[in-house]
């Protein structure tokens, strides 16, 4: 009999800092939306974008 | 001459040292005619019993987008039980208008689908008044996920039922034979709920993504029903940006609103370009991208006629980009691979632009889909 693949997956969310391009990858908080003003800048402390939300997927 | 006389003959099929052990015969012709007489009854009972394992992993999903829309609806407002409301809604059905005579079937069809598009919208109000619009939607979705999960339980029973009753096989395996495309679908579905109640942009909407980033800080304005529309300018071209209303759930009316644009707002438009996502073929790879003509959406066929149509009149060339992925990514989170496309698709875009229309050309760039999780 063939063993069925299961996949799981992790969603993450990208920030895009407007002044200096930074990205950030964390994962995904509930509240979260594409184009939202995000957290700040780690770098030039001014406000990131969300400019993505997508999920990773892994075979375990 | 008897059985035995029968089976004794058949020695000669035996091997030396055999002769006479007519019992041996027995052993292969007594399956022959076992299968003879009872073949379609064992395939039958195969079949049954095939037909009912989809059949239970269909329940359980449905079951399961049941409890999540009632769980989701308790989270909401905690002082209503919407159990009950919840049971009736998965019940509600639409009847499309009569196809007998088709001239003028398309503004009946966008009729009845706002009526129940409202009738739903209320019906998820009552749940809680002060609801805002992004749970409305998630909420809408949740429900049309478990209604739709529901509908093909119940066909997929019918037909079990009447193999059943009826002792035909072939009711029975050509339920088998569509097995796997409903399973798939009702697996689609079922995974949905997770990504619609967190409001996760799904792979349906990296349309309205890549356009909803070009209306960035621009000023917009609703053209039609949950659909909004900017300007924008490039290479000395006038661009119109459209899409669904986000971050909630919602596709919009773009066919409503590009006959307002040209119509009432008499915009002279020279091209359109269409961003959607569409079902991959098995083989390809997921986030593809593929160029073509024509109106790339989706739907029961309103939106795509109202946009043909007024094309075709105006003779507006419409190209098409989509973004390939199977049923499941295009209704669950959006996968990195589709995410990943954006760049390429945006790349395309310009390209239509500069290759395909001329300085001072007017062209609309709409994003089709579910914007859900993803704002402008």
């Amino acid at each position: 009999m063939r063993k069925e693949e299961k996949e799981k997956h992790v969603v993450y969310t990208i920030e895009e800092c407007q002044q200096c391009g930074l990205k950030t990858k964390r994962t995904f908080k509930l509240g979260d939306f594409v184009y939202k003003v995000g957290e700040l800048c780690s770098k030039c402390k001014t406000a990131a974008l969300i400019t993505t939300i997508y999920a990773e997927y892994m075979k375990i | 001459m008897n059985l035995l006389d029968v089976l004794l003959q058949l020695d000669m099929f035996l091997p030396e040292g055999l002769e006479g052990q007519w019992w041996i015969s027995l052993i292969w012709i007594l399956p022959m005619f076992l299968f003879i007489f009872y073949g379609q009854k064992l395939q039958m009972w195969m079949v049954l019993n095939d037909v009912t394992k989809s059949m239970k992993k269909i329940k359980s999903m449905k079951e399961n987008a049941r409890k999540e829309a009632i769980g989701y609806a308790k989270s909401i407002n905690t002082n209503m039980d919407p159990t009950e409301r919840i049971d009736k809604f998965v019940e509600y059905f639409t009847i499309l208008p009569v196809d007998m005579d088709p001239n003028g079937i398309i503004p009946k069809v966008q009729h009845f689908m706002r009526v129940r598009d409202n009738r739903v919208k209320n019906e998820v109000k009552k749940l809680s008044p002060t609801m805002d619009a992004l749970t409305v939607s998630k909420m809408e979705n949740i429900l049309e996920a478990a209604t739709i999960l529901n509908m093909i339980f119940k066909v997929v029973r019918h037909f079990y039922l009447m193999g059943k009753k009826s002792s035909s096989v072939f009711f029975l395996v050509q339920l088998q034979m569509i097995m796997p495309i409903l399973l798939q679908e009702a697996e689609a579905l079922n995974k949905a709920v997770d990504a619609f109640k967190a409001g996760l942009p799904i792979g349906d909407g990296i349309g309205p993504m890549i356009v909803g980033k070009m209306m960035l800080n621009k000023e917009k304005k609703i053209i039609a029903k949950e659909t909004v529309v900017c300007e924008d300018r490039y290479k000395e071209r006038i661009l119109y940006l459209m899409k669904a209303e986000g971050p909630a759930g919602n596709v919009g009316e773009p066919g409503t609103a590009v006959e307002k644009l040209i119509n009432e707002m008499a915009v002279n438009i020279n091209s359109i370009i269409m961003i959607d996502a569409a079902l991959k073929l098995e083989g390809e790879k997921t986030g593809d991208i593929a160029e073509g003509i024509g109106a790339a959406i989706g739907g029961i066929g309103v939106d795509r006629f109202q946009i043909e149509d007024i094309a075709t009149k105006h003779g507006i060339p419409v190209y098409a980009i989509i973004i390939k992925q199977s049923v499941l990514d295009a209704i669950t989170v959006m996968r990195k691979e589709i995410a990943e496309s954006f760049d390429k698709v945006n790349k395309s875009i310009f390209d239509v632009i500069e290759n395909e229309t001329k300085k001072g050309d007017v062209v609309l760039i709409i994003g089709v889909g579910n914007t859900l999780g993803v704002s402008q």
